[in-house]
């Protein structure tokens, strides 16, 4: 009887060791066939689609004032796009704000356009039939920062106030589901469906998502990402894009226009 | 309403060209029902055609079968850096759509 408990246990105990290395295994194959994946994605990714009717919306006359955007000032200068998402949230004199590639993008919209805020922000993501505007553009001024350093010091008062606030949003339980960022992404080695969840709160984490942020905000893979997690209006993303992007600086700004996933909260929270 | 451009990219190796365009396009087949229960037209590429400087080297005939923005990869023979590369398409509502790449 008791010899026989023993064996039980033996066997479990070999079941468990056993389990635990054939997960290791399979979390290495598993992430070799996301590699293939990708790069059969690699060159039909609708992301791509959006990158050049941004480019031709960047390049046309519109608006009242029937201006294109060529001359929209996104820190590097007017119309200077290589590296100006990289270096995006930061603090902007002529607005005396902390502005993301959103909202300067809006700025220059209402300044240089003479569209009407209100009509600009209506719709920040495309939904089936409808189209953003925004988000095409948004897509083109990111994929200028490819494989460039994100670089966001966060020096300036204002911006070292919004990077708390960033920080405090990241952990902060709220919403109908009761979640905050970091339940999610919070732990190593997790994934919903084909997407890597990504540990922010470390900084390999973070740059994990600088690399792979393609696919959220491409919206590739959209359907594995809790769309209501990330709806616009649930994240003040401005704070939250300066919490990223001032962590891991050096890291290449692959694609990195990830962060658009929450958006336009911020208005909201600051009015 | 106003077409969407189309992400062309060629490359040519030991004689031979492959071009990949991305096409932006809603092919809807005309089955579809929309959330109020109504069909929802059909609207999708009925030509497509692919030419080399001057010399057509594709023509395809496109249906409800082929997904919205769909991709596209074909290889030909010949091809030099610099050519140029035009793809253009109708659909069944009349409208077409060209937009030219170099090859690189």
């Amino acid at each position: 009887m008791r010899q026989g408990t023993g064996y039980v246990l033996l066997a479990g105990a070999l079941g468990v060791l056993g389990l635990t290395g054939t997960t290791a295994a399979q979390d290495s194959k598993v992430a070799d066939e996301l590699a293939k994946y990708r790069e059969a994605l690699a060159d039909g990714n609708p992301a791509d689609l959006l990158e050049v009717k941004g480019a031709a919306l960047w390049a046309e006359k519109r608006g009242p004032k029937n201006a294109s955007l060529e001359q929209c000032d996104f820190g590097l200068g007017p119309g200077k796009l290589d590296g100006a998402y990289a270096q995006l949230p930061r603090y902007f004199k002529d607005t005396g704000k902390v502005m993301d590639v959103e909202s300067r993008l809006v700025h220059c919209m209402v300044t240089l356009q003479g569209f009407k805020q209100e009509d600009v922000t209506r719709q920040w993501f495309s939904k089936p039939g409808t189209e953003s505007e925004i988000e095409a553009l948004v897509t083109f001024i990111g994929a200028k920062s490819n494989g460039m350093p994100i670089n966001v010091p966060a020096t300036h008062p204002e911006e070292k106030k919004m990077y708390q606030i960033g920080e405090y949003v990241f952990y902060r339980r709220s919403g109908p589901q009761d979640f905050s960022c970091a339940i999610c992404h919070g732990q190593d080695g997790k994934r919903i469906r084909l997407q890597e969840l990504g540990n922010l709160t470390t900084k390999e984490g973070d740059e994990d998502l600088a690399v792979l942020s393609r696919f959220a905000g491409g919206g590739v893979d959209h359907g594995a990402s809790p769309d209501r997690l990330h709806a616009p209006g649930a994240l003040p993303r401005t704070e939250i894009s300066l919490r990223f992007h001032h962590r891991p600086a050096g890291v290449p700004a692959e694609e990195c226009d990830g962060h658009r996933d929450g958006n336009a909260g911020y208005q909201a929270l600051r009015g | 309403m106003a077409t969407n451009p189309m992400k062309i990219r060629a490359s040519t190796k030991d004689g031979v060209t492959e071009v990949k365009a991305l096409i932006s396009h809603e092919m809807e087949t005309g089955q579809r029902k929309d959330a109020a229960g109504a069909v929802v037209p059909a609207w999708f590429i009925t030509e497509l055609t692919a030419k080399h400087n001057d010399r057509l080297v594709l023509a395809a005939e496109f249906g409800t079968a082929v997904s919205k923005n769909p991709y596209l990869a074909f290889k030909f023979k010949g091809g030099a850096v610099g050519d140029k590369i035009t793809v253009m398409w109708k659909d069944n509502k009349g409208e077409t759509r060209t937009d030219e790449a170099k090859i690189a």
